[in-house]
């Protein structure tokens, strides 16, 4: 089916168009389907761990979304409607060298007679900076940038990766489950836009409001069925991000350097923390410059955080990286209670750069 | 397809590296050798989404850009 695609493999961000190539930039994988006059079609390529990168891919569901973008190729100009929601919105930063923390330090051709990963600007920098320049305000950093790309499942539902967009699972009390999405269904629209991909899907969540209604037509049993989504306020930082290469910055900035994981139920009762409340388990303390600043602060492994800058919310570690992004500023100085083997201790991080 | 699940899986594999002078090597090789066999197969434009979009609109076909 490829052959009925001009196939390009770009390799390099450095001087990517960023008012085109709009897409999750945590990603080491990523596609777009595009008409040569530029007009987007689709996006394919999701990630949501470190470990298990190509979860959300398939070859089955890549051949969907390609028959899928040939089907709006064959019918465009007339479909542009449905296309609209899908087109890159004007960027600031015309590429990635225009961010001020990237300046000048990548040139636009690679080094490939030296050291060529090293001349090649990431594109999870794009992210860094466009937070750094935020954080450098010292203002919170908006919703969209701090918890980008969610996935569906921050609204209760998941998309079957080996399909186009067949919903395999809703949770039940969920905005999907209230909404009426049931497993089976196809996603055809998602805001008016049409759905190829788990990626399409989320370009659409990406750009939602805080609080709004999405209107979801699906497929259900040979049948076009309209239905309305309500997005509640907090709907976002469901979305996990502490995967993301980009999560790295925040990590620095408000932990120190600490690797965290949530403690399951029967752990909590093992150690004696609030069954509700924060509990967040220490796995890893940064050994090195700006990610050993917890090792200084008297951090240790097996460390559960159960309160932070005076939070004992029963926050995920991604959630707390949220809070971390929104809610503090450089310079600050925050107080950080641990239950380390029974006793609790009292530490204090610096936010950093 | 074989080059995108390659090129997926590589990223995936040389990614979960930790960041040594010899994993540094490794990918540097990685990426030669897959801007060499990519530039020596007629099916994939290479890095120049310029001269892509140019073939497109000559072919009427859609574009499809894999960034890795």
């Amino acid at each position: 089916m490829f052959d009925k695609f001009v196939c390009v493999r770009i390799v390099k961000a450095n001087d990517l168009d960023l008012n085109l190539f709009q897409f999750d930039y945590d990603l080491t994988f990523s596609m777009f389907f595009m008409n040569a006059d530029k007009t987007i079609y689709g996006r394919y390529g999701t990630r949501s761990s470190v470990e298990d990168a190509e979860r959300h891919m398939s070859k089955e569901g890549l051949s969907q979304a390609l028959q899928s973008a040939l089907k709006l190729h064959e019918n465009y100009p007339s479909n542009r409607s449905v296309l609209t929601g899908k087109q890159p919105i004007a960027s600031k930063y015309k590429e990635p060298n225009d961010y001020p923390s990237l300046r000048g330090r990548y040139k636009s051709t690679l080094d490939y007679a030296g050291e060529v990963t090293k001349s090649c600007l990431h594109c999870h920098q794009i992210q860094d900076a466009a937070r750094q320049i935020v954080r450098e305000q010292r203002k919170p950093i908006p919703d969209a940038q701090m918890y980008p790309y969610p996935l569906p499942q921050a609204i209760g539902f998941s998309l079957d990766p080996q399909t186009r967009s067949k919903i395999k699972s809703v949770v039940a009390g969920t905005v999907a489950d209230l909404g009426g999405l049931k497993p089976g269904d196809e996603v055809i629209t998602l805001g008016g836009q049409a759905i190829l991909s788990i990626a399409d899907a989320q370009w659409v969540l990406h750009h939602a409001k805080a609080s709004q209604d999405l209107a979801v037509v699906v497929h259900r049993n040979g049948e076009r069925v309209a239905l309305n989504l309500k997005l509640v306020e907090g709907w976002r930082s469901q979305n996990d991000i502490s995967w993301r290469v980009s999560s790295w910055g925040m990590r620095r900035i408000g932990t120190g350097g600490l690797l965290l994981e949530s403690l399951t139920a029967e752990q909590r009762r093992n150690a004696s923390v609030d069954p509700s409340g924060l509990a967040l388990r220490v796995k890893h303390v940064g050994q090195y410059g700006a990610h050993a600043a917890a090792k200084r602060a008297g951090f240790k492994v097996g460390d559960i955080i159960i309160s932070y800058d005076g939070q004992r919310s029963d926050w995920t570690a991604s959630q707390l990286l949220g809070y971390i992004g929104q809610e503090t500023v450089t310079g600050q100085k925050v107080a950080v209670q641990v239950n380390r083997a029974g006793q609790i201790i009292k530490l204090t991080l610096p936010i950093q750069k | 397809m074989k080059y995108i699940f390659t090129a997926a899986l590589l990223c995936t594999l040389l990614g979960a590296l930790p960041w040594r002078a010899q994993a540094q090597s490794e990918r540097d090789k990685a990426v030669r050798l897959d801007k060499q066999e990519l530039s020596e197969d007629d099916f994939w434009v290479y890095d120049n989404f310029a001269r892509a979009r140019e073939e497109a609109i000559r072919s009427k076909k859609p574009l499809l850009i894999v960034f890795r």
